[in-house]
């Protein structure tokens, strides 16, 4: 195939054209030239509102049965630790401090006004009937049983956690949690501007992802490293979660259940302990207190 | 009828497309689910296909094994739509996830990080259970293709087909058990694998009526098992309405009373009635699934409605081009007579390799209960018995196939057959054991934000202080007179007043970005903690003038 010089040359330019106009195209993917945007310090106001907004989606309050006092982890029959908590309830006002504590320690994101009007909240920490509810860490925990990819595991420390990587969305945990204590991202808040890293410890979960109350699993952390360090063994002690910390009246006492010596177990005995029914019978970790035994 | 379904399959499938974009691209939000109720359509949707898929192994190798005479007269319609259902059914789990790329989560091999799927979950065991299922499927299709070809694959049809028989009743099962084995108080219920099976079989017995229809011939045991089912999910029915008072009238005049239609010979001699009585049958059965997986009234999008006809659709066009693609290949199947005559053949049955097929099978089983076991004991093993069956059916199922293939070429090539699957088995098994680089990096846009409302403790404040600032700054916010003055030009004195005057916003900022002869601290403490020392420094001023800390 011979060539004419004029027509190469046209074709050449025609080709270069054509590949500085794809160039040009608009394309997502690619790095776009801007400043990261460094907002405002993020109104709290607004992560306030939307707990309040939640109040009302779940007006009624769980229903309590009495339970024994938690003890040992069933998986983990050797350890001395089993984290857990208890929430008493003649002491609170529901005030909604600890759920605001909550949303900013574990950079909880909100929820845009689509998600909201469908009562899609992320909160870890609801405030049903003013009744805090969170996730009861339960032993015998039904989530952990059906949970595919081993995303929703058992800690030795005696509470339930999430693997967020390896979590890949088939929400059996959440169908399955009588509690309902289980959030599933439907939508990439980051995205939309409504998360907030509040806590550079606590990573920002990925769209279609599960997550739930995670005990402040870093703050307990650092505690255990703190501990390490000075030889100490470490049993649960000297750390609150942000809902502990957070609350005026220290009616959500955070401790270990195995420790006899420890606040927890000392400030419940002779109190009257509760679940919430539907998963009184799973071992929670997590429970009420009431009145007296 | 092939162009005919193959334009309606189209028809309902390429606008539906759209449908599965948006549930792919925008995630489980674009369908009706809520913070409560996880589960929406595509899993009702995957449940209906499964069981579409169920009534193909049913005509094709359960009433092969149990000898019914008119067997072969839809066994090919049957196993053709076997494939294209499964195929769709497949899809609806994967576009459930809302990770759907990372799929290969579940199954059950180790990586290289000790991370073992929980074999506990019913999800491992019903994706083994359906990938098994259609493999075996496909490779039962291909027998029965061969075998009208050459004869003397005939005789391995049967034992393949005693490998399918419990393997379709194991998969059920197992879907049934995603559903009993929760909490849910709606889905608990001993009866449930049977309730499923029945209604699998039941949906699609009416599929296969339909397909009959539609290819202009009639086989009359078809209608008869279309009543005899009505009549035991009328059971299941009743049963539920006692037991947990769930009660929908719809389905029973759907799904029962309209099928009693073919009871009156008058009208079952039409054929437009049986095709409507068993179109009938298959929608209420979809809605009864519908009602089963979401009990809570959700709004639906469009993208629920979409969903359901790319079901319809994509099985359409499966259907259509796969039997397109076997009148191509294998025009012997779609004629009558050669059918006809096929039956006449003397069948036999291959013992001595059949029951090799089910110890290889057996080893393969056991094989993996004992990697599994030995690699992750946290699990508990009872629980994995669900997946062993699937995978002795898998390995027999293949291992037959093998001795078909001898048997149709040469051994050599069976072996070089083998051999290459197990390198390919390898290969799959080692990437998944390398697994990929994760990355957990997070968006560059989110916003870092300081909390000034909860700012880090007194305590810490003071410690912090004492290590950053003192040093000029002085322990209790006067200066320290004798460094600065050795070094600097006297500074300001941060009193009461003045602090006040400036604004803790604009002080943090001095304590990030510094000030003529201050340094910059950004990078040294947080915004935070910036925002903690301006408010330590007030209450130091506080406490100079002489008043208590607010």
């Amino acid at each position: 195939m011979k060539i004419s010089r004029a027509s190469f040359l046209k074709l050449l330019t025609g080709t270069f054209a054509a590949l500085s106009l794809f160039g040009c195209r608009r394309e997502k993917s690619l790095p776009k030239n801007e400043h990261r945007e460094v907002s405002s310090k993020p109104d709290l106001s607004l992560w306030q509102k939307e707990i309040d907004e939640a109040r009302f989606a779940t007006p009624r309050p769980e229903s309590l049965v009495m339970v024994p006092r938690p003890g040992i982890h069933p998986k983990f029959p050797d350890a001395d630790v089993r984290l857990g908590m208890a929430i008493d309830l003649d002491l609170c006002d529901s005030c909604g401090k600890c759920a605001l504590a909550c949303m900013v320690e574990n950079n909880v994101p909100r929820v845009n006004a689509d998600e909201a009007r469908k009562g899609r909240y992320m909160h870890w920490l609801e405030l049903r009937g003013g009744m805090p509810v969170m996730c009861a860490h339960c032993g015998d925990a039904p989530c952990e049983k059906v949970c595919p990819t081993g995303a929703a595991v058992a800690s030795p420390d005696g509470f339930s956690s999430m693997v967020y990587p390896r979590c890949i969305g088939t929400r059996f945990c959440g169908a399955n949690c009588p509690l309902h204590a289980r959030k599933f991202n439907y939508t990439d808040a980051a995205e939309q501007g409504l998360a907030a890293k509040f806590n550079p410890e606590v990573p920002l979960r990925p769209q279609g992802v599960m997550e739930k109350c995670s005990l402040c699993i870093q703050r307990l952390q650092n505690a255990r490293i703190q501990a390490k360090t000075f030889g100490l063994e470490w049993r649960g002690s000297g750390v609150l979660p942000a809902c502990a910390a957070a609350c005026p009246k220290h009616a959500i006492i955070f401790g270990n259940w195995l420790d006899l010596n420890s606040d927890l177990v000392r400030k419940t005995r002779g109190r009257g302990i509760y679940a919430p029914k539907s998963i009184a019978k799973f071992l929670p970790a997590v429970v009420y207190l009431r009145g007296k035994a | 009828m092939n162009r005919n379904f193959l334009i309606f399959g189209l028809v309902l499938l390429l606008p539906s497309l759209f449908a599965v974009d948006s549930a792919l691209s925008i995630g489980p939000a674009s369908w009706a689910l809520s913070q409560e109720s996880f589960w929406g359509t595509p899993i009702a949707d995957f449940v209906f296909w499964i069981g579409l898929a169920h009534a193909g192994t049913l005509f094709s190798a359960i009433l092969l094994v149990l000898g019914v005479r008119w067997q072969h007269r839809v066994a090919f319609l049957a196993e053709l739509s076997t494939i294209a259902a499964l195929g769709v059914a497949a899809s609806f789990p994967l576009i459930h996830l809302g990770i759907p790329e990372a799929f290969y989560n579940m199954i059950p091999v180790g990586n290289a990080r000790s991370m073992y799927v929980n074999v506990e979950s019913p999800l491992v065991w019903d994706f083994v259970a359906i990938f098994v299922y259609g493999t075996v499927s496909v490779l039962y299709l291909l027998l029965h293709l061969f075998s009208i070809r050459n004869a003397s694959l005939e005789k391995y049809r049967r034992p393949f087909a005693w490998i399918l028989f419990p393997l379709v009743l194991w998969v059920h099962t197992i879907v049934s058990l995603d559903f009993a084995v929760t909490f849910v108080p709606g889905w608990q219920g001993a009866y449930f694998p049977l309730y499923f099976i029945f209604g699998a079989l039941f949906s699609g017995v009416a599929l296969v009526q339909i397909l009959v229809e539609l290819s202009h011939r009639r086989v009359r045991a078809v209608e008869d098992l279309l009543i005899a089912f009505s009549w035991a999910l009328l059971a299941f029915w009743m049963w539920e309405a006692n037991v947990k008072a769930v009660w929908h009238p719809e389905l029973l005049i759907f799904g029962f009373l309209v099928p009693q239609l073919l009871w009156i010979s008058k009208v079952r001699e039409i054929s437009v009635v049986r095709a409507l009585v068993a179109i009938s049958v298959m929608a209420s059965l979809w809605w009864e699934r519908i009602g089963l997986v979401q009990p809570e009234n959700l709004d639906w999008t469009w993208v629920d409605l979409g969903l359901a006809s790319f079901g319809i659709g994509a099985f359409c066009v499966a259907f259509a081009l796969l039997r397109i693609l076997l009148k191509k290949f294998f025009p012997q199947a779609f004629d009558e007579d050669v059918m006809e005559s096929l039956r006449e053949r003397v069948v036999s049955f291959e013992r001595k390799k059949f029951w090799i097929s089910v110890g290889v099978g057996t080893f393969a089983a056991g094989a993996f209960a004992v990697y599994f076991i030995w690699n992750a004991p946290a699990f508990p093993g009872v629980r994995m018995i669900p997946v062993l069956f699937p995978i002795g059916a898998l390995c027999a199922g293949i291992s037959l196939s093998l001795f078909a293939i001898a048997e149709l070429w040469k051994t050599r090539v069976a072996v070089m057959c083998a051999v290459l699957l197990a390198v390919f088995a390898v290969a799959v098994g080692g990437l998944l054991y390398r697994g990929t680089d994760v990355s957990y990096t997070e968006s560059l846009t989110t916003v870092e934000s300081v909390n000034p409302a909860l700012g880090t403790s007194k305590q810490a404040t003071a410690e912090l202080w004492n290590a950053r600032c003192a040093a000029c700054h002085g322990k209790d916010g006067n200066l320290n007179r004798k460094f600065v003055h050795e070094f600097y030009p006297l500074p300001q004195t941060l009193s009461l007043e003045r602090l006040d005057s400036l604004g803790l916003d604009s002080l943090s900022k001095v304590v990030l970005e510094g000030r003529n002869y201050m340094r910059p601290f950004r990078g040294r403490v947080t915004d935070a903690e910036a925002f903690a020392l301006v408010r330590y420094m007030r209450s130091l001023a506080v406490q100079k003038k002489g008043g208590a800390v607010p």
